[in-house]
């Protein structure tokens, strides 16, 4: 009986959900909430710079590994640089969301956005887009140095910027997913790492294939295509199941 | 219409039973002190009255909406102050206080207003200073001011509110509680705020101020608050007490 | 209906189903992994390009299959267990992961050693080996975050989110690796090259798969009943049932069970001898057309894994028991001594 009314208002919900999103679109409350929270993250950000600094050398020296491990011929690092940039961006980006919510939630600030008129899954993607930006601005002044060391042509060091656009998001949200279910637990660093890699192997695949095509020449519309659905994709259902996995952790 | 209302409930943590079959609601007036011996369940059936957990069976509606099917809206009027703060540390207590004001979107256009409540919690000077930089008692307090600034709650779940303050901000808090109870979530200290600017005025305006700021206390004294709390040691807060002890299951 | 369907979700309906679904998965366990599985060694047909050493295909092939299905399976219990909050679901879908993985596990080593007299080498990164070797990695990514909740009933909520984030990758990643695949190597060789499989070589194949699915379903219902009774172990149902099932001195199942899998065994035993055994001598049989190790060690291997997780399984079940029975005896001390407690309070009360 009780789960037949709730099977209803399953429907209720969801109908009521969309209601309140056109609502709290027109509602300049809501998007006041939004805007201070991304401010305040930006400002958290800035307090911590010096902490930031660690995952974008992370990226830097898992880079220059690659030619010290296998020597300095420029052909052998043209050939790998696509892989090797990607393999250590989502390293570095792995490394870097574990400060996305573990703060809030352990200062009691996640119970409070929980508990406020705003929807949480709204303020859980404007939290995640500025962590995106706050870690991938660095990586990106940086790229074309990391080019450099490996030998990358132009046309890979473009591919490889736009792959990072369009795939470095796809990273934050999936692993924000990753992160918010483990917000809890001590030391989750290394399981994140574990639940996490599998899910990056298809982005891992497209996006360097995409970099081995153009440094071939070849087309690589639909590549950066694919990658572009997959963002969509992730960009619709991630919120919702980061907020999802939030409230469980909060249990 | 009671403020809060829940049926059924019952909560298991790590394969044991806190509590069944409890059923729980407050109406605007009350306070309820919520008691029982360490490990009881007082911190979780707070927790699941306030959506931050979701019981096992049962549910619970705020103002007439049940958390699980609305809990924006349902959740918008509480204040909830546990055992964390709800605050970050990098943030000086302004900072913390504006977000908290813009999160629960009534944002704070003049920030003297969140000066004026950190002054009366006695964190004179201190207002800018990153939170870290505070004693934990201090801290304590800058979470406290969340109850002078929410303005539009009318429930407050308080867990062990006392904790690590002095002997002047219990008693400023008990009495603030005691307003709460009374007269809902109006700024008493802009009232007498008012009252205090006027001995520099002519007469005439200073009535007209006077006869404004009781209309605003009548206005805002619609609907009292309803408080539910736990506490350790004894409060001496003026208003009839419902005593709610939580037995062990088992 | 559904106020029926809805009754599962309580554990104490779920443990009486699974009571129900038993003897049916020991029946056809019992029946055609033994009947699929000689049938394949000894009786189907000599392969003509691979000769004997294909016959790992009749362990390889279900173990493939079935990973990815009790995968399918386990994201369904979660997305249950999520949606219309059923906490037997999530014993399910918990029960369900260690068996994917074993079976996971016996995918890639028996396709790894197929490899060897195949292609010359142990490992060889073909779209099909690489997909299963991710699907592993999801496995373990379930069980390892269940396993470092302290509260498993959080745990199960959020390795169901695990679960279900895989489901929904798992197409992507064998649409990318075999992309991928394709991409990196022109020339692919595929285990399964022939178009189609003759009967006399398919049919074992299909038993051999049932069979497998029936061990799947064997050793899940019991993983499903010693996971429902360590986390209800407080409630007194479960010491009612355990009471109820020592005292009847119920076997496992019931004797008619056996006798039915007696006689299908037999009829498909039947049908299996009839098609002839296909080696001259039993050195013959052992010797696998000089691909002996390989075949037997793929088998060997892969039904001591098995073997190894059911017997697991049901040891699980014995101390589980047992300490719930302790668990019992803890809380009455404790509410003894509580009680006597309050009844000294209440003599000081009112001796003052």
């Amino acid at each position: 009986m009780a789960l037949d009314s709730s099977s209803n208002s399953h429907l209720t919900a969801k109908i009521k959900t969309a209601d309140m999103q056109s609502r709290a679109a027109a509602n300049p409350s809501v998007l006041a909430a939004l805007k201070a929270v991304a401010k305040r993250d930006f400002a958290l950000a800035y307090r911590q710079r010096a902490e930031l600094m660690q995952p974008l050398m992370f990226f830097i020296m898992v880079i220059t590994l690659f030619p010290l491990a296998m020597g300095p011929n420029p052909q052998t690092l043209q050939l790998v640089s696509g892989a090797v940039v990607w393999v250590a961006a989502i390293l570095s980006l792995l490394m870097g969301l574990d400060r996305l919510f573990r703060d809030d939630y352990a200062n009691g600030s996640l119970e409070q956005m929980i508990m406020s008129p705003t929807p949480l899954y709204m303020v859980v993607l404007v939290k995640v887009i500025t962590h995106w930006l706050v870690n991938i601005v660095p990586l990106l002044l940086i790229s074309p140095l990391l080019a450099l060391f490996l030998n990358m042509t132009n046309t890979m060091y473009l591919t490889l910027i736009f792959t990072l656009l369009l795939g470095t998001p796809i990273i934050s949200l999936v692993g924000a997913i990753g992160v918010a279910l483990t917000v809890g637990l001590q030391r989750s660093g290394v399981l994140v790492a574990l639940l996490l890699i599998p899910l990056f192997i298809p982005l891992l695949i497209f996006a360097t294939s995409a970099i081995e095509y153009a440094s071939m020449n070849l087309p690589i519309g639909a590549l950066l295509g694919i990658i572009g659905a997959m963002l969509l994709f992730t960009l619709a259902t991630a919120p919702a199941v980061i907020a999802y996995s939030l409230k469980v952790s909060q249990n | 219409m009671p403020i809060l209302a829940a049926q059924q409930l019952s909560c298991e943590k790590q394969d044991r039973i806190l509590f069944q079959d409890i059923d729980f609601s407050i109406s605007s007036g009350e306070l309820v002190l919520l008691t029982g011996e360490n490990g009881a369940g007082k911190t979780s059936l707070l927790r699941i009255l306030v959506g931050l957990s979701s019981p096992n069976t049962g549910h619970v509606s705020i103002n007439g909406h049940i958390i699980k099917k609305d809990i924006n809206i349902a959740t918008a009027n509480i204040v909830y102050i546990g055992h964390k703060l709800g605050l970050s540390g990098l943030l000086s207590p302004v900072e913390n206080l504006q977000f908290y004001m813009d999160l629960i979107g009534a944002p704070c256009h003049d920030t003297n207003e969140i000066f004026d409540v950190l002054s009366l919690l006695g964190l004179d000077g201190l207002e800018d200073l990153p939170l870290k930089h505070l004693s934990a008692g201090q801290q304590r307090r800058v979470a406290l001011a969340k109850l002078w600034l929410n303005k539009s709650a009318n429930l407050w779940v308080l867990d062990e509110p006392f904790t690590a303050l002095d002997v002047a901000t219990v008693s400023l808090l008990e009495r603030h509680i005691e307003d709460f109870l009374k007269q809902g979530a109006t700024n008493k200290l802009e009232v007498s705020e008012k009252t205090d600017n006027e001995e520099t005025t002519s007469a005439e305006t200073n009535s007209a101020k006077t006869n404004k700021a009781k209309t605003k206390l009548l206005d805002d004294s619609s609907v009292s608050g309803a408080v539910i709390m736990t506490s350790h040691q004894a409060t001496s807060i003026d208003h009839h007490k419902t005593v709610f002890d939580l037995e062990f299951a088992w | 209906m559904w106020k029926w369907i809805n009754s599962f979700a309580q554990p104490e309906k779920a443990y009486g189903a699974c009571n129900f679904f038993m003897p049916f998965f020991v029946v056809v366990l019992l029946v055609c992994l033994p009947l699929g599985t000689v049938w394949g060694l000894v009786f189907a047909p000599t392969d003509y390009q691979q000769f004997d050493v294909y016959r790992i295909i009749y362990i390889h092939v279900p173990s493939s299959s079935l990973s990815l299905t009790a995968y399918m399976a386990m994201a369904t219990a979660a997305f249950v267990g999520v949606v219309w909050q059923w906490r037997s679901a999530f014993t399910t879908m918990l029960a369900l992961a260690p068996i994917g993985a074993v079976v996971c596990f016996i995918s890639l080593f028996t396709g790894a050693v197929w490899g060897k007299p195949t292609w010359g080498t142990y490992w060889i990164w073909d779209a099909r080996l690489t997909s299963q070797l991710i699907l592993l990695f999801l496995y373990l990514g379930v069980i390892a975050l269940y396993v470092s909740f302290d509260d498993k009933q959080q745990g199960a909520k959020a390795s169901a989110i695990m679960a279900m984030v895989g489901i929904i990758n798992i197409p992507i990643i064998k649409y990318s690796v075999e992309w991928w695949n394709t991409l990196h190597q022109p020339a692919t060789i595929s285990k399964l090259a022939k178009p189609s499989m003759p009967a006399d070589m398919a049919i074992p194949l299909v038993i051999a798969m049932i069979g497998m699915a029936g061990y799947i379903g064997t050793v899940t219902l019991i993983r499903m009943k010693n996971e429902l009774i360590k986390r209800d172990a407080h409630r007194p149902w479960v010491l009612q049932v355990l009471d109820a099932e020592q005292a009847s001195g119920k076997p496992f199942i019931r004797p008619v069970w056996w006798a039915v899998a007696a006689v299908l065994f037999t009829i498909g035993a039947f049908f299996m001898v009839q098609q002839g055994v296909k080696f001259d001598s039993l050195a013959a049989f052992i010797d696998m057309g000089g691909r002996g190790f390989f075949v037997w060690l793929s088998f060997v291997v892969s039904f001591v894994a098995l073997f190894i997780l059911l017997v697991l399984s049901v040891l699980d079940r014995k101390t589980i028991i047992s300490e719930t029975r302790k668990q019992k005896t803890r809380v009455e001390r404790i509410m003894r001594a509580r009680a006597a407690k309050a009844a000294k309070k209440e003599a000081v009360a009112n001796s003052s």
